[in-house]
């Protein structure tokens, strides 16, 4: 068995770690990125409150855990990994279900296959393409989706059958979702 | 059921047509990010462990404060222990369970409240902070003259410098394997507890070697520490002494969050108070 030298019990802690960034670094880099972390962990599963105090523990375990954080090029990916492992902790912790290995796997495949998928500049996107969209295709979009009713209700509102306000629905959300990644320059324009 | 695409991307569109509606907002958290990274950044730092066993420190020095001014009390009560009191000789391989060796109390100290030589605005806080401190050191001292004068006869004691003797890198990397052998073994252990979750009902702890390296020093490595498991049905409370604890030792990487926070498990038989 090899002795190893062992420190003064006393000694002063050796930091071996870089200078940290500088805090306007910081900010500039918590503000670029947390709006990304926010709605990737909402499309996770986290409530809005789940996900504010996640948001703050990720960029905290960012910037303590890898002191050289705010260097990286691109550090999108390494903080939606850093926030799904909180989630997951955190409802393990709370012991409420997690959610599913299955469901986090097609939210990844969202995210690698829309580098916009979760940024700010989605938004004024989808917002110039909903204009684009019948005043009825818009309403039905806005009653389903956002007020959560059941498609069911949408078509009798909009006098149409089950399965005509689900082939409304998808039609429209196919004409958005390509306007939104023309609008976004992800495909060129017809 | 299996989610698709499809099922994604329409919560997707839910959740941003949400927040384009108004209804709820991405927050702005810049200025508390770097509130909470000014005010705690000691906290953060490091793995998950290293969280865990500042926190187990913070405890520990609550508990020995709560303890020293208790102790620093004049004519107080005997203070109850949360062991069952068995008198006599330590016998090796004893399983009985949480016992207590008999020993003459020693003389409380006179308050020292009074003591005129304290710092300016020293606060009753600060008085008992600098107490526990040494009473840990003084619980260390008394530890050791133990050894040295080889009142524990008859048991054979695995020592922390055997477990923490090798540069711990990674999980069981590097881990000799006299160390790697000691799994599965009875052996009997000195030293003190840091309370992990709880201060009563106590289920597991931490066990090390130095209390001082805890809360004023550097504090040990992942291999100079051992967390102690007890039998679900015989808790135990706090204890400021040092203990003896035998049971069997299990060599493993605990993993929490994808972090070590341990590898050495000592499942114990008994723990005997040594006061």
């Amino acid at each position: 068995m090899t002795s190893v030298p062992k420190a003064p019990r006393n000694a002063p802690m050796e930091s071996p770690q870089p200078d940290p960034p500088a805090a306007s670094d910081l900010a500039t880099l918590i503000r670029t990125h947390q709006g990304m972390v926010w709605r990737y962990l909402r499309l996770c599963g986290a409530d809005v409150h789940e996900a504010d105090d996640l948001l703050q523990d990720t960029f905290l375990a960012f910037f303590t855990r890898h002191p050289q954080s705010a260097e990286l090029a691109c550090p999108a990916a390494f903080l939606r990994g850093i926030a799904r492992h909180l989630l997951l902790a955190s409802r393990r912790r709370a012991r409420r279900a997690p959610p599913t290995a299955d469901w986090l796997a097609a939210v990844d495949q969202l995210a690698a296959a829309d580098p916009h998928a979760f940024l700010d500049t989605r938004l004024p996107a989808l917002q110039d393409c909903l204009g684009r969209l019948s005043d009825r295709a818009r309403q039905a979009l806005e009653w389903h989706h956002v007020e959560g009713v059941p498609r069911r209700e949408v078509g009798a509102r909009l006098g149409l059958g089950d399965e005509g306000a689900k082939s409304l629905l998808e039609r429209t959300r196919d004409l958005l979702r390509d306007c939104v990644r023309r609008r976004l320059g992800l495909e060129s324009q017809p | 059921m299996k989610p698709t695409s499809s099922d994604v991307h329409d919560r997707h569109l839910s959740l941003t047509l949400e927040e384009l509606a108004g209804r709820v907002n991405a927050p702005d958290r810049v200025d508390a990010i770097l509130r909470r990274l000014a005010a705690a950044p000691a906290t953060h730092r490091g793995s998950p462990g290293r969280v865990r066993w500042l926190a187990a420190a913070a405890m520990l020095l609550g508990v020995g404060i709560t303890v020293t001014v208790a102790l620093s009390r004049p004519h107080a009560p005997a203070r109850e222990s949360a062991f069952a009191a068995v008198p006599g000789e330590l016998s090796p391989g004893e399983t009985a369970p949480i016992a207590v060796m008999q020993e003459p109390a020693p003389k409380p100290k006179p308050p020292t409240n009074q003591t005129p030589d304290h710092p300016k605005g020293t606060t009753p806080a600060d008085l008992a902070a600098v107490r526990s401190a040494e009473k840990m050191l003084e619980q260390e001292q008394k530890l050791m003259a133990r050894l040295r004068e080889g009142k524990l006869p008859g048991v054979e004691l695995l020592r922390f410098e055997t477990l923490a003797e090798w540069k711990y890198s990674k999980g069981l990397e590097g881990m000799p394997a006299p160390v790697k052998g000691l799994d599965g073994q009875k052996v009997a252990m000195l030293g003190f507890m840091l309370p992990i979750d709880e201060v009563k009902d106590i289920r597991h702890f931490l066990l090390v070697q130095s209390l001082w390296s805890c809360c004023y020093g550097t504090p040990p490595d992942v291999n100079g520490i051992v967390r102690v498991e007890l039998p679900r049905d015989r808790p135990t409370d706090y204890s400021f002494e040092p203990l003896l604890i035998t049971g069997t030792l299990r060599v493993g990487a605990t993993v929490e969050d994808g972090y070590v926070v341990d590898i050495y498990q000592l499942h114990a038989d008994s723990i005997v108070v040594l006061q």
